[in-house]
């Protein structure tokens, strides 16, 4: 039984090992980058094919005439583009506003969904959208959404090359401010984009999709038979299916995009609970081509599996701590001294956990932001809030499976536009 | 000599709280004082306008009068023995190693070579090409979409690339070679003068113009047809 335990904790702590090795390469790749990618921009300014924007909406009334008005300024030709602008049952004003941009501009076109089709996820919201998408690319955008006028050059031009399938700019915080909720998903967004979107890009490994922001070409998606509805996290399932069909994804760290970020805990449980079920799903799907796979390369497997992975690791992490007190209580053997119990921990718990704090620290000073920095030990509790949502996302999921269900309550982000109504 | 238990117990309470505040502190302190000046500011100017002072552009004249349908190239097919092919996706294949097509090949599909590509005379791609080496284009060649290198580009004379060139090395276009789109280079650019890049030709290293030889005959010799 010691033994099991034993080789159980061992195991979780090499594992523990990896992520902390990932954070600080990531972290020191973007301090120190040397490009190992091409470098697409400049074709930012001649080449254009045609693109069609998708916006799923549902009830974004507050958000989504701010949005249709800035695509209205983009600099991108608009005999190249077309923005289709899919009213999922909303029963607000979300489908009358988009009418009205739609009879202004005939590039605008919206598709409404009946309301026995509505509230289904945003996978179903955007397979009708692509029904209608007659661009050579797709780019998506979410409601809450404020990007740069040039934001459609620069992410196209990643599409010069013809093994990228998929790119994905970066996401900017807009309410940060709010509340210190909406500060702290600030942080991991400059962390998750800045440090780590941008290090796996230079480094040639698996960026990803995020599902907005961001952009396809069509007859890939339509070749992979287009978003699968029983997928919560459709962005993370369509990059692997995108890595395992042989393409590739850039990050594309100019092109930038406003979000509003969630405010308060409440919705912050609900996103982050849907995010965490929905990558386990994609875990369990794709954990085994992934492996076997012959269009990856060794690196992008393996950083394709510690992404995979990324939603156990705040449970892996709690079993540790539990299994070395079990083991050192329990267990006390003169074979498996205490100290031999205690060092991993100590070291994972000091420097590990650490790791994270240190790309989070990496990004606030890339960005030239070290104030908000100081926010960076609070995030202390959205870590032991993520263990708790982790936990729930895994039972939920394990309970689905037993069951036989493959129903999943598809939990919508509410958006204010408090913020978005200053531009 | 020994303090009492009970304030011993006190000061390691006091000593942790105070590890705890002071972990704390910088994060309480900019909660009630913000001054960070976020959200950072992204709606900047349009990339036009903020092109690098590094970067060398030339613009070139739009006057092309090109139709990729008028031209004709025979059919050839490329054996798969002769190269470890592997079919990415509904219309690119990927070729491992380095590729050297004959002449007048005609490939539907994207092509991507994972090592140096050459490509003999009157080949058509009618999707775009990608080599991680140097590549090499024949006369005449027609790539309709477009032609992205990891290192060198070297286009012989007639060739018609319609979209965008990229290389992250040097980028050589011989005589009357059409570019539909850009041309794209970290080093250098040599073109002739005769050759036509519809857009711009963005480098960070130098463009030189090449004219053609002019033969001035001596006098003595006399053109007798």
């Amino acid at each position: 039984m010691a033994l099991i335990l034993y080789v159980t904790f061992v195991l979780i702590v090499a594992i523990m090992l990896f992520y902390l090795v990932r954070h600080y390469v990531f972290s020191l790749t973007a301090l120190y980058r040397q490009k190992g990618q091409p470098n697409y921009t400049l074709h930012a300014l001649s080449y254009r094919p045609t693109v069609s924007i998708l916006i799923p909406a549902r009830n974004e009334e507050a958000v989504v005439g701010a949005l249709l008005q800035r695509i209205t300024e983009l600099t991108y030709p608009k005999d190249k583009l077309e923005v289709i602008v899919i009213d999922d049952a909303s029963t607000d004003n979300t489908g009358r506003i988009a009418e009205g941009f739609a009879q202004s501009y005939n590039y605008f076109k919206v598709v409404h969904r009946g309301l026995n089709d509505g509230g289904k996820g945003k996978s179903a919201v955007l397979n009708d959208g692509l029904k209608q998408a007659k661009g050579e690319m797709t780019i998506c955008f979410d409601a809450d959404y404020y990007p740069q006028i040039d934001v459609l050059e620069k992410l196209t031009a990643y599409f010069v090359d013809p093994e990228v399938g998929v790119v994905q700019g970066r996401v900017t915080v807009l309410n940060e401010r709010a509340t210190w909720v909406s500060r702290l998903v600030a942080l991991e967004r400059i962390a998750g984009y800045r440090v780590d979107q941008l290090a796996r890009d230079d480094l040639g490994l698996i960026p990803q999709f995020g599902g907005t922001m961001g952009g396809f070409r069509r007859d890939i998606i339509e070749f992979l038979g287009g978003f699968d509805t029983r997928m919560l996290t459709e962005d993370t399932d369509l990059t692997f299916r995108v890595y395992l069909a042989g393409y590739k994804i850039r990050y594309v760290n100019d092109a930038e995009c406003y979000e509003e970020a969630v405010e308060d805990w409440r919705a912050y449980w609900r996103q982050r609970h849907r995010w965490a079920k929905g990558h386990m799903q994609c875990f369990f799907r794709h954990l085994i081509p992934l492996l076997r796979s012959g269009n990856l390369r060794l690196r992008e497997k393996l950083d394709g599996l510690l992404l995979l992975n990324v939603y156990f690791v705040p449970i892996l992490v709690g079993l540790s701590w539990l299994l070395g007190a079990i083991i050192f209580f329990l267990f006390p053997t003169t074979w498996f001294e205490p100290i031999w119990t205690l060092l991993p921990v100590f070291v994972y718990s000091s420097v590990g956990n650490f790791a994270v704090f240190f790309e989070v620290g990496v990004g606030t000073y890339l960005d030239k932001r070290m104030r908000i920095g100081w926010l960076i030990p609070l995030l202390l509790f959205s870590y032991v809030l993520n263990t708790l949502i982790c936990i729930k996302a895994l039972l939920d999921l394990a309970f689905s499976k037993i069951v036989g269900s493959n129903e999943h309550n598809w939990a919508k982000t509410n958006h204010s536009g408090g913020e978005i109504e200053c531009f | 000599m020994f303090l009492d238990p009970f304030l011993l117990m006190l000061l390691m309470l006091i000593l942790s709280l105070s590890g705890v505040i002071l972990f704390f502190l910088p994060s309480i302190i900019e909660i009630k004082k913000p001054k960070d000046n976020g959200p950072r500011r992204i709606l900047k100017k349009p990339l036009q306008e903020t092109l690098r002072k590094s970067t060398l552009v030339l613009t070139s004249k739009p006057d092309s009068t090109y139709n990729p349908s008028a031209l004709i190239v025979s059919h050839g097919i490329l054996k798969k023995e002769e190269a470890k092919i592997h079919r990415i996706g509904k219309n690119t294949m990927r070729i491992f190693g380095d590729a050297a097509f004959p002449p007048k090949l005609e490939f539907l599909d994207n092509v991507v070579v994972q090592g140096a590509l050459t490509v003999g005379d009157y080949c058509v791609f009618h999707g775009s090409v990608k080599a991680e080496g140097n590549v090499s284009i024949g006369n005449c060649v027609v790539v309709k979409g477009n032609l992205v290198s990891k290192r060198n580009v070297d286009i012989q004379e007639e060739a018609i690339i319609a979209g965008s060139v990229h290389a992250e090395g040097s980028v050589k276009l011989g005589e009357k070679v059409f570019v539909g789109l850009s041309v794209v280079a970290e080093g250098d650019v040599e073109l002739f003068e005769n050759s036509e890049v519809k857009k711009n030709i963005l480098t960070h290293g130098v463009i030189r113009v090449l004219r053609q030889p002019k033969l001035d005959l001596p006098s003595f010799i006399q053109d007798i047809g």
